[in-house]
């Protein structure tokens, strides 16, 4: 479309002739915007004649014009611009690429592009260079607090780890929440298929620094184009294409960096927690005498029971956390070359990155490379061509739980030899090393370490290697072919396939394989995805202000996935590691799935005069998801815009450049189930007697469709002094409706999961969830003066999530208590925390009376008035520049959430059992009748004396509000100025520091308070990073 | 150009008339249900799967033993095992039983085979047989289900009592079929399952034991839930049908101790088999973790003639251990009192464990589990006996088969009350460590009384908490009282 209404502008240039009598000459020479160098081959024009040149291999043109010419430079891949020359006869000029142009084009799918004024729908568009050179693996990351209506949230500080992004919203319970994701066209497949050892974001297969834009389609208006997969939102990434132009552009990108954690927890010293479990015991054994107290927790802690207070206060203390998260590197560098000429352009890129975690032995490396070509066959055939290839390496952590997919909590683990769970746990007289340097307490010498944490993490996490390869190709070939000047026709194919290779190698020398002489986990995953679809578009102007347009297009998607997965053990040593060198084969695993969609979508658009656009879509989709009768579904969007500043009482006002009143309506859906989630299937069971069995798997639902998502948008985009001051500001309202709910049926009727011990459910179409939102976006330029220009972004997203429908006659779902009609997803349920009886240090609690007591029914239940669901996010950025130098700041925020922090609920044992504690809640126990305090008095086993009692560290102790404002990103960067870059014969240097996650204001007390999903037991904690680079171009 | 518009529309109008069959794919790793229960082999893999569940930590692979034994009166937790059976050994409230899903599953798919089996390609003694035995296994099941989560037919409190447990006895694989049931009787529940034993007996195979449904494991079974149920005459005729059903024999005193070394206990009945290394539940979840930190047979007997300095490192976790009081139950020269010995250091603490469970099958963490073993049968017919104040004399035989083989003298001059606490001392001293203690007190109606506090019958914590996602999913059954 971008070239029609270029095609369609030049055309209307050449209308009126006016005739003038004096001639003149004009020269000059033309400049690229992007580094300064010469422009050949831009054509200039005389405005209102026939008359025109191009600019020669230096840029310089001359032309002859009737006196006071207005002249228009144009060149594929820069503005257009039109100069009134007067009585000049040198016009130099430097022509606006148009990655860089105010009129930026937002891609709306399929090929199709408008301008921000042409666009009806609610978009996010952010630019390549607005992420680029930051240290993160995929580019979802990098989005984080720059897109109004997108919230990004890390699921954990694994590099290159799973990222969780909701647009506008949760509105799925149990199916998927996660937008599409289209590469160059190519639907990419988003599953983490990590095979469990580490957290592996699909996503990560493309280096940021290839990204030429981002647009997110948050409404119908847009989104609905595609349909059945857009209800969670489209994310449209466009790689970075060739430019013409005589010379190639070099760009060679270098940085390196530390990164560092954020935070450590404060533990309790030897000292300290041989008091609090003397404590413990005391309270358990009223009886006994208190010297009794100590020499019995002396005993359980392997020490001599007669150590004097002076001993004690001389027994070491070891920095286990210390020992695990350490600083680590970040490395990047990167090749590209862009060029060619008006008939081919090329884009080429290599690239290499490396991150460490913060957490030992954790680490990512990718080598990728990217070519995009466009070719020009003739005047009418043009082949756009494009292939990502990537290679991942990442090391994954020790003793991750094996979550896979978009299922919340990925990466949780309270494995006592992780030392993601552990590290804070282990009691701080065990060394860590031998006086040797061996590694301490490993079974082979017979040693143990002391309590409940006996493993000695550090040698684990050294040790067992698991290891998970991603080698991933992404290729796209699209060939256009242009019927008439208004009819183009498309033929569009794309391929996504990826292998993961896993492997776990457990380490016979460590706690938990020493007696199985060492296991080895295997798993080997590919998935082949392919998109195919063909488009017609045509636009035609019919008089002088009606523009019609018409898309229409089919598509045909297919994914197959097939897993192989090996356990074995017996290794006779531990430098033998690959499945050959097992003695015992213990188990072997298989999986095959694959789903298929098709399509046909049309999108009718119309225009009158540039101030009123109505554009409508229809698509009608199947999925091989759901049931035979309902697998296809029509999914359609109107949408409509007011250009008001274009209107003839404002089209000439200096202060309101842009005002324009948006409005959309429509329908999108979601699949997002298991791939055979409609069938009534029997499935594997497990093994007896050397047989394997068969069981009902699922119930099934024949009846089984689309989950619906309809929104509702009112859009305001407004331009003030010449942009100087500009925006948008959006209200949603999103209902999804015949959610695709797991319906908890008794499991009294026995059909099992995959988990006996969850309950048996139906996928049904049952279920509503609203989210209402407000979005405000606004950019400002405070000061553009002598040079020194200081611009300011904010962004706001506020959102209100409510669950208003469940099945017939239910509030609650059963299964989850955090799903009720009323209140938002995730809402905590539980007995709110009484506090301390402040007479004997017992922890008490309000029951559904609302009466004071210590032991509670699970009746006793309630939502707490809060939950897991941000009710505000966004970002702000301030950026300086002065001369080359530029400043600029992401503060990043997320406020609302409130979560339990699960992680500390192992954390406050206070002597109960042999782990360590935080030192909060040793410095306020109770410890004197009459004491107010939150924190009850240690308690043997975390049970009070009398058997009745629960376990006193319930949960509901330990909601916390996670919201935080973070100073994502700061950079200070310097272009060596011009002059210096003509003797370098260079054209541009850029050096700069920069840093990630620097500072964080939060009342969270764990880790770090970004993590998806309401369990961060374990979780790898984001990490802090600094980061020095250069960007030279050539 | 023609020729480029026509392909154009040819291509887009053959992807949408094909639609309908661009959208099939079969799934490669399920049968749809209409067909999976047509062959022989689909349902001999299915009644494969019902045995699985007795394999589940949850069943027989370790609450139904060790977690039963946590929870009653002869064991101590040593907490080494960070914080694991704590919660159970406190009886705290809510940390009990699970496994409702698991029982109802094995059901459900159970009755899914009774269902297919007329139509199949079986022979009519086939099915049968096949009857006979997923009927013996739907009786264990309703059984467990029922002593786990109902009181005990003669034993339930009225005040207290909300039934027995739902009654399932059609297939359910279609959304359409799933059904919203209440708790039934308890009597029903025993209906049921004597109705089910009965067909078993007829039925079930003579041969295949122990670790498959035979006859004599459905005549042994009666015996114990003729028992509970405190049918005396059936109790004793049963008992007496199963010792002479030639599944399992009596072992002696000589290789008493070696019986729970080897792999297959030959006193079993029914045995729950585990065989592959990877049906070993592992060292978090398995039986000999929860008793033991001696790793093998191997290990436990060299340990027993000689203790190294230093010691091997433990394996296990051996949480839970018996007290003083109960192998002070031993007389001298007791050969059961074998089976406890000094295990490894573990957190510092040194301690007596029972080494019943020892990684036998030569993979650590996997034992097979024995359900039930001749020695059961003399007691419980002794019990009955006693108990219905029938032929004492044969009450005394079977209880001193039990002493004497253990190497203690016969007992004699007993009066019945004197009789019946022996046969209760003999139940306690055999039987130890092997899942009976709780069931035994609760159908007796008796006190648990230990010493992180008592339990007394009619506390909300004899019975197992229906999970409480169950109880929201389905509004017509009743909770246990107090949860």
């Amino acid at each position: 479309m971008k070239k029609f209404l270029l095609a369609n502008w030049l055309l209307a240039t050449l209308f009126c002739l006016p005739v003038m009598a004096q001639e003149v000459t004009v020269s000059g020479r033309v400049t690229s915007s992007d580094d300064g160098s010469a422009l050949p081959g831009v054509s200039v024009q005389v405005k209102g004649t026939t008359r025109g040149t191009t600019t020669d291999a230096n840029g310089n043109y001359k032309i002859t014009t009737p006196a006071n010419p207005r002249l228009v430079f144009s060149f594929i891949g820069y503005t257009s611009q039109e100069v009134e020359a007067g009585s000049r006869t040198t016009v130099n000029l430097t022509l606006q690429s148009s990655a860089n142009e105010l009129t930026e084009f937002i891609i709306t799918g399929y090929g199709a592009a408008v301008t921000k004024k042409e666009a009806t729908g609610a978009t996010a568009n952010i630019k390549g260079d607005a992420i680029e050179n930051l240290p993160v693996q995929s580019f979802d990351r990098a989005l984080q607090g720059r897109a109004a209506g997108v919230q990004i949230t890390s699921s954990s500080g694994v590099p290159g780890g799973a990222v969780q992004v909701r647009i506008r919203g949760v509105g799925s319970i149990t199916a998927g929440n996660d937008p599409l994701y289209v590469v160059d066209g190519v639907q990419i497949n988003t599953r983490n298929d990590g095979g469990g050892n580490v957290s592996s974001n699909p996503l990560s297969f493309l280096n940021p620094n290839d990204i030429e834009s981002i647009d997110v389609l948050k409404d119908a208006a847009t989104a609905a184009i595609y349909g059945a997969q857009a209800a969670n939102g489209v994310v449209l990434v466009t790689t970075k294409r060739g430019k013409a132009g005589a010379k190639t552009r070099v760009n060679i990108n270098y940085y390196k960096g530390i990164v560092d954690p954020i935070r450590k927890l404060d533990v309790l010293s030897t000292q300290q927690f041989i008091q609090i479990r003397t404590e413990a015991l005391q309270a358990a054994r009223p009886t006994l005498t208190p010297v009794a107290s100590r020499t019995l927790a002396l005993s359980q802690l392997g020490l001599s029971t007669d150590l004097t207070d002076e001993a004690i206060a001389a027994l070491p203390n070891y920095d286990w956390q210390g020992e695990s998260y350490r600083p680590g590197s970040v490395d990047n560098v990167d090749l590209s070359a862009q060029g060619g000429n008006d008939r081919t352009t090329f884009y080429l890129s290599g690239s290499f990155n490396q991150q460490d975690a913060s957490l030992r032995n954790v680490d990512f490396k990718r080598f990728s490379s990217k070519l995009n070509l466009t070719h020009k066959l003739n005047n009418k055939l043009a082949v756009d061509a494009g292939l990502n290839v990537s290679a991942i390496t990442q090391r994954g952590p020790y003793g991750t739980s094996g979550n896979t997919g978009n299922a919340a909590n990925v990466g949780s683990t309270t494995a006592f030899g992780a030392p993601q769970y552990a590290a804070p746990l282990i009691l701080p007289f065990n060394p860590i090393y031998n006086p040797d340097g061996s590694y301490y307490g490993l079974p082979a010498s017979g040693v143990t370490m002391v309590g409940d944490l006996s493993q000695n993490i550090v040698a684990n996490s050294d040790l067992i290697k698991s290891k998970t390869n991603v080698n991933q190709l992404v290729g796209n070939l699209g060939l256009t072919y242009s019927l008439t000047k208004d009819l183009i026709l498309k033929g569009f194919g794309g391929l996504d396939y990826r292998t993961v290779n896993s492997s776990l190698f457990n380490d016979p020398r460590t706690s938990d394989y020493y007696n199985v002489r060492g296991s080895l986990n295997q798993f080997v995953n590919s998935n082949i995805g392919l998109t195919s679809n063909v488009t017609a578009n045509y636009t035609k102007t019919i008089g002088e202000k009606h523009l019609v347009s018409a898309l229409i297009g089919a598509e045909y998607r297919q994914e197959i996935n097939e897993t192989t997965t090996l356990n074995a053990s017996g290794f006779p040593t531990p430098d033998l590691n690959t499945a050959n060198a097992a003695a015992e084969p213990v188990s072997v695993g298989g999986a095959w799935t694959g789903f298929k969609r098709a399509g046909i979508f049309t999108n009718v658009r119309y225009e009158y005069g540039k101030r009123y656009i109505l554009s409508g879509i229809l698509r009608y989709d199947g999925s091989s998801r759901f049931g035979t009768d309902n697998r296809w579904g029509y999914f359609p969007s109107i949408s409509a815009k007011w250009n008001i500043a274009e209107e003839s009482f404002l089209n000439t006002s200096n202060t309101i450049s842009d005002l324009g009143l948006r409005f959309s309506v429509g329908s999108t859906g979601n699949d997002q189930v298991d791939n055979f989630a409609a069938r009534q299937l029997y499935g594997l069971s497990s093994v007896y007697q050397g047989n394997s069995g068969i069981r009902p798997s699922q119930l099934g639902n024949s009846n089984l469709r689309w989950e619906r998502n309809v929104t509702y948008n009112l859009g305001l985009d407004y331009g003030f002094f010449g942009g100087r001051i500009k925006g948008s500001f959006e209200a949603f309202h999103r209902t999804s409706r015949d959610l695709l709910l797991n319906r908890t049926v008794p499991s009294s009727n026995g059909v099992a999961l995959e988990n006996t011990n969850t309950n048996t459910v139906i996928t049904e179409n049952i279920g509503e969830v609203v989210n209402k939102g407000l979005e405000f976006d606004i950019t400002t330029v405070n000061v553009n003066k002598g040079g020194f220009r200081w611009e300011t972004n904010f962004n706001i997203t506020l959102i209100d999530n409510k669950v208003t429908k469940l099945f017939e006659g239910t509030d609650v779902l059963p299964g989850n208590l955090a799903v009720r009609v009323g209140y938002p997803l995730f809402t905590n349920v539980s007995v709110p925390y009484a506090g301390v009886n402040p007479a004997n240090g017992r922890p008490m609690w309000y029951d559904l009376n609302g009466d004071i007591t210590y032991l509670f029914r699970t009746a006793d239940q309630r939502p707490l008035g809060h939950s897991a669901i941000s009710k505000i996010y966004g970002g702000f950025t301030n950026t300086l520049s002065y001369g080359g130098i530029e400043l600029s700041a992401l503060f990043q925020y997320d406020q609302g959430k409130t979560v339990q922090n699960l992680q500390e609920f192992r954390f406050a044992d206070n002597g109960g059992v042999l782990r360590n504690s935080l030192l909060y809640y040793y410095e306020n126990r109770w410890t004197t009748p009459g004491q107010i305090t939150s924190v009850p008095r240690p308690a043997e086993n975390r049970t009070e004396v009398s058997g009745r009692v629960s376990s006193y560290q319930q949960i509901s102790r330990f909601y916390q509000d996670a919201s935080y404002i973070r100073l994502k990103q700061i950079t200070l960067s310097y272009n060596l100025p011009s002059s210096l870059m003509q003797h370098l014969k260079m054209s541009s240097v850029k050096i700069y520091a920069q840093s990630i996650n620097a500072l964080t204001w939060t009342k969270w007390t764990g880790f770090d308070p970004e993590f998806a999903g309401t369990d961060n037991s374990g979780i790898i904690p984001q990490s802090r990073s600094y980061t020095f680079g250069i960007q030279i171009g050539l | 150009m023609k020729y480029i518009i026509q392909s154009f529309v040819l291509t887009m109008g053959l992807l949408i008339a094909s639609c309908s069959s661009l959208l099939d794919i079969e799934p490669r790793q399920s049968i749809d249900s209409s067909v999976a229960l047509t062959t022989r082999e689909g349902i001999n893999a299915a009644v494969t799967s019902v045995y699985t569940y007795l394999k589940a930590q949850v069943t027989y692979g370790r609450d139904l033993i060790a977690i039963a034994e946590a929870l009653a009166d002869e064991t101590q937790i040593i907490n080494r095992a960070g914080g694991r059976y704590v919660s159970e050994g406190q009886n705290v409230i809510n940390n009990h039983f699970l496994g409702w899903p698991t029982y109802y599953t094995a059901i459900n798919e159970i009755n899914l085979i009774l269902e297919a089996l007329p139509t199949s390609p079986f022979s009519e003694a086939e099915r049968a047989s096949i009857e006979g035995e997923i009927k013996f296994l739907r009786a264990l099941n309703y059984f467990n289900l029922a002593r786990v989560f109902a009181f005990d037919p003669k034993v339930a409190i009225a005040s207290l009592n909300k039934g027995g447990v739902p009654i399932m006895t059609t297939g359910i694989k279609t959304p359409e079929q799933v059904q919203y049931p209440t708790r039934a009787s308890v009597a029903d529940v025993y209906s049921l399952i004597y109705q089910d034993l009965t067909t078993a007996v007829a039925k079930a195979p003579a041969t295949g034991g122990p670790n498959r449904a035979t006859k004599a494991a459905a005549l042994a079974l009666f015996a114990r839930v003729a028992l509970y149920n405190e049918d005396f005459p059936n109790a004793i005729k049963y008992a007496t049908e199963a010792l002479a059903a030639g599944v399992g024999r009596f072992v002696g005193n000589t290789d008493y101790v070696a019986a729970w070394r080897s792999n297959t206990h030959p006193e079993s009945i029914f045995e729950v088999l585990f065989q592959t290394r990877q049906e070993s539940l592992g060292v978090n979840n398995s039986i000999q973790t929860a008793y033991t930190t001696i790793e093998s047979v191997a290990q436990a007997n060299s340990l027993a003639a000689l203790r190294p300095t230093p010691l091997p490192p433990a394996n296990g976790y051996g949480g839970i251990v018996p007290t003083t009081a109960f192998l002070n139950l031993h007389q001298t020269g007791d050969v059961r009192r074998q089976l406890y010995q000094l295990g490894l250091n573990r957190s510092n603490s040194t301690v007596i464990e029972c080494t019943k469970f020892l990684g036998k099958s030569g993979v650590i963490y996997m034992d097979n589990v024995p359900v039930i073993r001749i020695s059961e049968l003399y007691l419980i017919r002794a019990e009955a006996q006693a108990r219905s104040n029938g032929d004492l004399a044969q009450a005394l035989a079977d209880v001193n088969m039990i002493r004497t083989r253990a190497g203690l003298t016969a007992a004699t001059g007993l009066t019945n009350a004197q009789l019946q606490a022996e046969i209760v001392l003999q139940r306690r001293l055999e039987l130890a460590f092997e899942g009976h203690r709780w069931f035994d007190l609760k159908r007796r109606g008796q006190d648990v009384i230990k010493a992180t506090g008592n339990v007394t019958y009619g506390d909300t914590r004899i019975l197992a908490p229906i999970p409480n996602s169950e109880i929201l999913a389905n509004k017509n059954l009743a909770q246990n009282s107090g949860y």
